[in-house]
């Protein structure tokens, strides 16, 4: 094989590759132009490399002039796609010197396909052979056309167009870019250009062989973008990782919220369960101290009482609907089950009451078997069965003495889907009649107690299908135990 | 049992539970009672001389019970009101005060201390309505004097002598006597005393005579 056919054959090869793949980044993205334009220019490179290399191998001046008539079309998608290609990536270069090439180009393509011969030669006489990379190729004897100058023209124009966009992008700062890119258009096109006429016109004996050197501006334009492309590989990575970032905090956010709303919820709850119970137990009220002065009458309106009677039934029915829709309330709407850590319950529970029972000189305790153990239940009302546990607990041991100042925590998996929490403390203990009524409401042994903490833990715990109930231990002290129903996770070896 | 002194309750409440039960315990302490269950119910069928006193709920569907007053306010109705709530609601009670109201109550709130109010509101009430009789009544004398004999009464109440008042008014010392005469017989009064008490009474924004 020849030297000649192996670069020109690599050259169309190479040129083809890359008119390929910059044809699938354009699929790939649309906006960017410039990658549309490249390729073609890569096609026009490939296509002139197979007519160079069919000139250098006509055998025959009719071949060889056909082939002059026809490269004007990879010529022409040459040139067009510098002008598509300067202003689509360096956005640079006066639109309409551009315009005003692409129409010379154009015209000359027409002249040229209009003539007999080509815009090059009027005729073709002769084909010589002349020595190149060590063998013979041919080269064109024959009269030169005038209309070439048309051709050239829109060349040199071209030329200017090319180095007036180069400077606008060094003075835009983008110095590199001017170089490679605009440099080696400017470049590649002068000499290719240069050498063009010098063959045409017969100055120098020699074939021609500009698409080498053109691969060698594709190849340098190509890196100039994948630079690009990577640049924005990089930048949309950074993108997604901010993106990722802000999803986290949007959903902290929407988590305080709700659970502030829920927190204002149950306030609003609590001040509407208020209102709600009053004008029934008002009512009662009143018609109790009615039927005491209607007694007290002479003789007293038996009728009006059997009416307040019937009366104060009502609305005893009615203050217990309020209670059983605030339960229901509770129940239903307000309890999101979701699979929840226990070591973070619990961890947050006792962290948010350190500094209390450190006040108190009370120690704390959490032993979580296995570590990753998991409930499902709301985390909001779980905290608040922790706390009124916890508290209590410590309450207990407030007075003992120093070594019995501890409330131990512990969370075990028990059967496989329950978990039991236990809260125990060495406090006075519960006394063992007493084990089942402590939960129940306004139960206190508190001067200043409510007796309400018990009794709404025990709402919650059951709310959740689990079971809470206490336990004296063996050497004093009380155990409080609940279980919830275990979520996915749990021993995992 | 109370005597009940002249006037009605009147009781406003949307909860019929609490509106029946309140009338009851009212009518066996002797008063005499009416029962609305909505603001807009009382306000549409009162009468412009209409006495007692209002019993009624702070929230309401429609107009609250401060609406209520509001709207007895603009009407120029003297009735006292008495606020009972459901609950504690501190700064509607802080405005029904202020706007005059005569007590703020609890519904709960023990029997003596809600019929303690609605006495004092009725009693209130009374003297009220006696006052704006008095009232209209001055006014109405007043209004029978002519444009001139109320210039001569201005300048009397402020203790002018005759003479004075007919130099300031550019008539005749007996032009001025011949009107307070007039004046006299018109407001029915005897003495320059009662004249004064009475103008003072009926328009309290006129100068203090001995402030002159």
């Amino acid at each position: 094989m020849s030297f000649v056919t192996i670069i020109w054959s690599m050259t169309a090869a190479a040129s083809l590759m890359l008119a390929a793949v910059y044809l699938l980044i354009w699929i790939g993205q649309r906006k960017q132009v410039a990658h549309l334009a490249l390729s073609f220019m890569a096609v026009g490179v490939a296509a002139f490399a197979g007519c160079e290399l069919a000139m250098m191998y006509a055998s025959t001046p009719a071949r060889y002039a056909a082939i002059v008539r026809w490269i004007h079309i990879p010529t022409w998608i040459l040139i067009v796609s510098f002008v598509w290609f300067t202003r689509t990536y360096l956005h640079a270069g006066r639109p309409w010197v551009g315009w005003a090439v692409i129409g010379l180009r154009t015209l000359a393509l027409f002249i040229n396909f209009a003539l007999p011969g080509s815009i090059n030669f009027r005729q073709v006489t002769a084909i010589k052979q002349v020595s190149f990379l060590g063998e013979p190729v041919s080269m064109a004897v024959g009269v030169p056309n005038p209309w070439m100058l048309l051709a050239h023209a829109s060349v040199l124009l071209l030329l200017v167009f090319l180095v007036d966009a180069s400077i606008s992008v060094w003075r835009r700062g983008e110095r590199r870019t001017a170089l490679i890119v605009g440099g080696s258009m400017v470049f590649f096109l002068a000499y290719s250009f240069a050498q063009i006429v010098l063959v045409l016109w017969e100055i120098i004996a020699a074939p021609l062989r500009v698409s080498p050197g053109y691969l060698i501006m594709l190849i340098a334009m190509a890196f100039e973008l994948s630079r690009g492309i990577l640049q924005g590989a990089r930048i949309a990575r950074q993108l997604h990782e901010v993106e990722a970032q802000t999803e986290l905090e949007i959903a902290q956010l929407r988590e305080n919220l709700s659970h502030a709303g829920r927190v204002s919820m149950m306030g609003q709850l609590a001040s509407a369960l208020a209102h709600e119970i009053n004008q029934p137990l008002g009512a009662i009220l009143r018609n109790a101290e009615a039927a005491e002065l209607v007694l007290q009458q002479n003789p007293p309106d038996l009728d009006e009482l059997r009416e307040i009677v019937t009366d104060i039934q009502k609305d005893d029915h009615r203050a217990g609907e309020v209670i059983d829709r605030l339960r229901g309330l509770l129940k239903r709407r307000d309890i999101e089950m979701r699979p929840l850590s226990v070591a973070a319950l619990l961890n947050e529970a006792v962290a948010l009451i350190q500094p209390y029972a450190a006040g108190l000189n009370v120690k704390l305790a959490v032993e979580i078997r296995p570590d990753s153990l998991q409930v499902m239940g709301d985390r909001i009302h779980l905290q608040q069965v922790m706390l009124n546990l916890l508290l209590n607990g410590i309450h207990a041991v407030r007075d003992q003495a120093s070594d019995r100042r501890l409330v131990r925590v512990t969370a075990v998996l028990n059967e496989p889907r329950t978990a039991q929490i236990s809260v125990i403390d060495r406090g006075y203990g519960i006394p063992p009649d007493r084990l089942s009524k402590i939960f129940d409401p306004f139960f206190t042994t508190k001067e200043d107690g409510m007796g309400m903490g018990l009794a709404i833990s025990r709402t919650i715990i059951e709310a959740h299908g689990g079971r809470i109930w206490a336990e004296h231990t063996q050497d004093g002290g009380a155990t409080v135990c609940f279980t919830l129903p275990a979520g996915q996770g749990g021993p995992s070896t | 049992m109370k005597e009940s002194i002249s006037g009605i309750v009147h009781l406003v409440d949307d909860d019929t539970s609490f509106l029946t039960s309140m009338s009851r315990l009212l009518r066996a302490s002797g008063y005499e009672v009416k029962t609305f269950t909505s603001a807009a119910g009382f306000l549409s069928q009162l009468a412009p001389d209409a006495t007692g006193c209002v019993v009624a709920d702070l929230r309401m569907p429609g107009q609250s019970g401060l609406d209520l007053q509001d709207a007895l306010a603009k009407a120029g109705c003297p009735m006292p009101v008495v606020f009972l709530t459901g609950h504690g609601d501190i700064p509607a009670s802080v405005q029904a005060m202020r706007h005059g109201a005569e007590d703020f109550l609890t519904k709960r709130a023990p029997k003596d201390q809600l019929l303690a109010a609605v006495q004092r509101a009725l009693e209130r009430g009374t003297r009220e309505n006696a006052r704006h009789l008095r009232l209209r009544e001055l006014r109405d004398r007043l209004d029978r004097l002519t444009p001139r004999e109320r210039e001569v009464l201005d300048l009397v109440v402020r203790g002018k002598m005759n003479k004075e008042i007919a130099d300031e008014l550019a008539i005749h010392e007996r032009t001025v006597k011949l009107h307070r005469t007039s004046i006299t017989s018109k407001l029915q009064v005897h003495s320059v005393a009662e004249l004064t008490r009475l103008v003072l009474e009926a328009d309290p924004r006129k100068p203090d005579p001995d402030a002159s």
